[in-house]
């Protein structure tokens, strides 16, 4: 630790002597070793106080970083701010242990791996917001086919296909793949719910236009509502 | 002249694609009226495909703490291996690996992923990003619970210990008090017969909101967290417990309360 030479015993200090030294904030960094000793408190002490102390010290750097990171002040999906700010504390409480701490040369080094916290509790918040998204289309798609179709859809059958094993479906529509053309488009569009024109950005050499990727996708989709397996797995009454 | 349309293929895929989110596009309207078996079908297929993203969506893509740790190195080389190659495959994840490294070398804000050389300051921090930064940060109603130090007999080991560690003792059925602006917060921990732990939580607030509830979040990163209801007394149990290290975050409808680190022995 780079801090152990400085000249102060700050590991003699108390908590409040620290808390105060790390608010002061000076332009020569000289607050650093207070913080830093914070930081080792909280983590391989455990201490409440020193815990509380940083969240304190560092919510609104945080917030900074997933105003910044997320680009917008309004929730994803229904994930507020104060929650994002809040995962990103709770990540780096769980994952930075006091081996990391070890190898952490000085302030910077926490704050950096915190940093990475924030930007991952933006990432989660995103992909908990798009899957949502999904399953609302999902919901407002079967509305509108069942009114043509005359088809019905049960509570209890909804949460069924909800509880269905995403490896055992990939399976089956990987086994509906005709060739490696056929798998990207698969995987692009179904799992990485990507548009045609995006695909064909993705891999320009593979195919020759939009036009291929639909018929290639509308292909692989008739073959999926004609196959058994996926019948067995969803029953007729989903497809 | 009108163009006679016969079949799907003779519709561009974005007058669909609009079609289906709603845009008065008179041309398929008629169309799909002239050609039902063709509009149930083409209804099929949109619904299969919804199915089918709605379960499949990204169901094998690491989580973002995957990311994080790949990012400082911290996976086994075989899930290091692993992680590359969904990279490889993955434009979901590639985008989000590069925003994320392309975020920690950014020059601003400060707090740099070059710890060593190049220490934080809080005042490189550029003006107009703290300005707003800070004036977003006031209106966040996060507010961090502060033990109160114990002062009854019973909590002598609690009071005794200079950095007032939280340790909720089972056995001994300890209880502690935080204070969070207006909010107080009241903890008692007990034994349960399974040997598990069951902890016992009552808030006390001049105005307390409904449908208040809170979250434990274990420190151990493979157990899930468990959620509780707030009752309109302000009161909420959770059972089954394993001794350990918890966060507990109290969310109320204008405010989230946490408690950074408690210790359920």
């Amino acid at each position: 630790m780079a801090y152990e030479q400085a000249v102060l015993p700050f590991a003699k200090f108390r908590p409040e002597q620290l808390i105060e030294g790390c608010q002061q904030n000076r332009p020569d960094n000289s607050h650093e070793p207070f913080c830093f000793e914070l930081f080792r408190r909280a983590i391989v002490e455990k201490s409440e106080q020193c815990w509380s102390a940083i969240y304190q010290q560092y919510k609104n750097l945080v917030y900074g970083w997933i105003l910044q990171f997320a680009r917008t002040n309004v929730q994803i999906g229904d994930a507020s701010s104060e929650e994002m700010v809040l995962d990103a504390f709770t990540a780096f409480w769980r994952a930075f242990t006091p081996e990391k701490l070890n190898n952490a040369e000085r302030l910077a080094s926490i704050l950096a791996y915190l940093k990475s916290c924030a930007v991952t509790a933006v990432l989660q918040a995103r992909r908990k917001a798009e899957n949502i998204r999904l399953e609302t289309a999902w919901d407002e798609e079967i509305i509108e086919s069942d009114a043509v179709a005359t088809q019905t859809r049960t509570g209890a059958e909804s949460l069924v296909l909800h509880q269905l094993s995403a490896d055992r479906l990939w399976t089956i529509v990987d086994h509906c793949c005709n060739d490696e053309k056929d798998r990207i488009v698969a995987r692009l569009s179904l799992v990485a719910n990507l548009k045609p024109r995006l695909i064909l950005e993705q891999h320009p050499d593979l195919f020759a236009n939009v036009a291929e990727i639909y018929a290639l996708s509308r292909n692989l989709k008739n073959r999926l509502g004609r196959d058994a397996a996926l019948r067995d797995l969803w029953g007729e009454f989903i497809l | 002249m009108s163009h006679a349309y016969t079949s799907l293929d003779d519709f561009q895929e974005w007058e669909l694609e609009a079609y289906a989110d709603g845009e008065a596009l008179p041309h398929v309207a008629v169309f799909f009226e002239a050609n039902p078996a063709i509009k149930s079908s083409w209804l099929r297929q949109r619904k299969l495909e919804a199915q089918l993203n709605s379960v499949l969506y990204r169901f094998d893509c690491p989580s973002p703490e995957t990311l994080r740790a790949y990012y400082w190195r911290e996976l086994p080389i075989s899930e290091s291996k692993q992680f590359e190659n969904h990279l490889e495959q993955c434009p979901l994840c590639s985008a989000e690996m590069a925003s994320l490294q392309g975020f920690m070398h950014e020059t601003t804000p400060a707090a740099q992923a070059e710890p060593a050389h190049r220490p934080y300051s809080q005042n490189s921090f550029p003006q107009n990003w703290l300005a707003r930064a800070q004036e977003f940060a006031d209106q966040m109603r996060l507010v961090i619970a502060n033990l109160v130090p114990p002062v009854a007999p019973q909590f002598a080991t609690v009071a005794l210990r200079g950095d007032s560690v939280p340790r909720l003792q089972g056995a001994a059925q300890t209880s502690l008090l935080f204070e969070a602006d207006d909010t107080d917060i009241s903890l008692l921990v007990q034994k349960e017969q399974s040997g598990t732990l069951r902890l016992a939580g009552q808030l006390f607030a001049s105005d307390l909101p409904a449908n208040a509830f809170c979250k434990l979040v274990p420190a151990h990163l493979e157990a899930v967290p468990v959620q509780a209801q707030v009752d309109d007394t302000g009161n909420f149990v959770i059972n089954q417990l394993q001794p350990g290290a918890y966060q507990l975050v109290i969310l109320l409808q204008h405010q989230s309360i946490v408690v950074p680190n408690l210790l359920l022995e």
